[in-house]
């Protein structure tokens, strides 16, 4: 084709932006280990509030989707890793479907895909900052502060901070896509996404659950963690039902409801993640080498979760903007139209619209009854559907598809034990299509039912994205610890036991 | 009738495999599933603990800065 590429496009810019460095040489376990935690706690350090912005006071929109992006209203992880994941899924899906064409067993093409998947995380932030900014989403709504009308008094920033909000959020932005890259060549451990998830969403949980610190709120100081407020409201609270009651309803920190779907969700997915077939395998070289090469039941592990989360994440940011940017246009309002939470004043909640629908945002006294009974079925067949459609194109995008696993067989002299060698790749492709269609599915299922009985707010969705990522993550330590025979050099075997 | 046949044909098949696939899958046995339970649920509160004390540090640094 002579035509000039979209590709080609990139290389011009491709030299200005920062880039992280292959290694040299192979990085020896330890080094990937401490690549992989110094990597995760930078990441969890950058929650510090943006110059400008009191976090405190930043009502959130987006809430239930921010678990599973590691995301926190009002500082510098405001859109957490949604730009680079939302870059990389939209680049591998063009490139998945011919749109964008790309060799990737050239390196240069592989460098430009990456240069232009970086560029796009960059420019996706900077966006959805600028959106955001002038929206006035960062304009803080000061409820202790009655003199204003109606109770809210909005503080509206000057034109320099607001840009200055938007330079903050792009370089913190670029510096999350960079430590993204770091992880993702080699450096450390999983995809630097996934990684990012797994942590924060472990935060997350531990603190709605143990979370030892206290918070001001209007009804007083109220502790983060469900089951410490729950011992506390035992001892201080005057009747014992009214504890019990207000530790597993509260709606402004996290309760024990949810926490129970959350780990309701989490022992579900558990058991799914070690359902696999095994397929028994042989070396064509070695004799009497017999072995088993298992194909998980989650194929895709936590990606389509994140994918459907991510699409949700993006049309909401977008809507939520424009509803608020172009105020006075009825037609908006069909996308979606947000809510002042009245109680706590602490998050805008969805009320109506086509985003409604699809969402599992906390509910509002002031919805149609009618949309309210209907949402949770709907929300949850938009997770499934989209979930397991992506799940079956995976595979095929990400490089782990039949074929290539048959080519991997064949690189390594393997073959399946009574079949033959030309049919491989169609014998697996059996396998593998309906495990990791059938296994997004079976994810997608529990985590919207789980999400949408109790009311989570995001954190059943977030915690099981979190735990399928640390699954995914483990096993690859593992099977390098095991296959580099890492447990002679490594300073850290004797912390790790031996099998 | 052809086209009603084609809009009901994927998902029927897509459940006809889906369901074939997770027959033939080898299970966790109850004591597997628990020894995961545990191993999964204490690695994660760990984790959750590690990243909560750095989260602790934002404490000081935001009554630094702010």
């Amino acid at each position: 084709m002579s035509g000039i590429r979209l590709l080609d496009l990139i290389k011009p810019f491709a030299s200005i932006f920062l880039e992280v460095e292959l290694p040299y040489e192979k990085s020896i376990f330890d080094e990937k280990l401490v690549y992989t935690v110094a990597a995760a706690i930078i990441y969890l350090l950058l929650g510090l509030p943006i110059n400008g912005v009191n976090d405190e006071n930043v009502v959130d929109a987006f809430g239930w989707l921010r678990n599973c992006f590691a995301s926190t209203p009002g500082t510098l992880l405001e859109f957490g890793v949604l730009p680079v994941a939302f870059s990389a899924f939209l680049w591998q899906i063009a490139a998945g479907d011919k749109l964008l064409d790309v060799d990737f067993t050239s390196s240069s093409d592989r460098k430009l895909f990456q240069s232009l998947q970086k560029l796009t995380s960059i420019l996706l932030g900077f966006v959805f900052a600028v959106l955001l900014v002038f929206a006035g989403y960062f304009q803080p709504i000061d409820y202790f502060t009655s003199a204003a009308e109606n109770g809210e008094l909005l503080v509206e920033p000057s034109l320099f901070s607001k840009l200055l909000i938007v330079v903050e959020l792009t370089v913190s932005n670029t510096i999350i896509t960079l430590m993204a890259e770091l992880l993702d060549k080699h450096y450390g451990f999983g995809s630097g996404i996934i990684d990012f998830i797994v942590i924060s969403s472990a935060t997350t949980f531990t603190t709605s659950f143990i979370g030892l610190t206290t918070q001001v709120t209007s009804r007083g100081f109220e502790s983060t963690g469900a089951l410490v407020q729950f011992v506390k409201n035992m001892f201080s609270s005057k009747s014992y039902a009214y504890g019990i009651v207000e530790a597993f309803t509260r709606q402004n920190l996290t309760n024990l409801t949810q926490i129970y779907a959350a780990i309701f969700a989490v022992c579900l997915i558990v058991y799914l993640s070690n359902c696999r077939y095994e397929i028994s395998i042989k070396s064509s070289k070695v004799r009497s080498m017999a072995s088993i090469y298992p194909i998980k039941l989650l194929y895709c592990g936590a990606v389509p979760l994140i994918f459907t989360y991510s699409v949700l994440y993006f049309c909401n940011i977008i809507g939520f903007s424009l509803t608020r940017i172009f105020s006075s246009n009825k037609y908006l309002a069909l996308i979606g139209t947000w809510e002042l939470e009245p109680e706590f004043k602490k998050t805008y909640n969805l009320t109506g619209g086509l985003l409604y629908l699809i969402s599992a945002s906390p509910s509002c006294s002031s919805t149609n009854p009618l949309l309210s009974l209907v949402r949770p079925f709907t929300y949850t067949a938009f997770v499934v559907v989209v979930s397991t459609l992506f799940g079956k194109a995976w595979p095929h995008m990400s490089g782990s598809s039949a074929k290539d696993v048959a080519k991997q067989f064949k690189e390594q002299d393997i073959t399946m034990v009574g079949r033959r060698d030309v049919l491989m790749s169609k014998e697996i492709g059996k396998i593998i299509v309906p495990a990791s269609s059938a296994g997004s599915f079976a994810t997608a299922l529990a985590a919207a039912i789980c999400e949408c009985c109790g009311g989570s707010k995001g954190l059943s969705y977030g915690t099981v994205t979190g735990v399928l990522g640390s699954l995914s993550v483990l096993e690859e330590i593992v099977s390098e610890w095991q296959q580099t025979g890492a447990a002679g050099s490594s300073q850290l075997s004797q912390f790790i036991p031996t099998q | 009738m052809a086209g009603k046949g084609k809009l009901t044909d994927a998902p029927v098949e897509f459940v006809k495999e889906g369901v074939q696939f997770v027959r033939k899958c080898r299970k966790p046995t109850q004591k597997e599933y628990a020894q995961l339970i545990r191993a999964v649920g204490m690695g994660f509160v760990m984790m959750g603990i590690v990243g909560y004390l750095i989260k602790l540090i934002h404490i000081p640094i935001r009554y630094l800065i702010v």
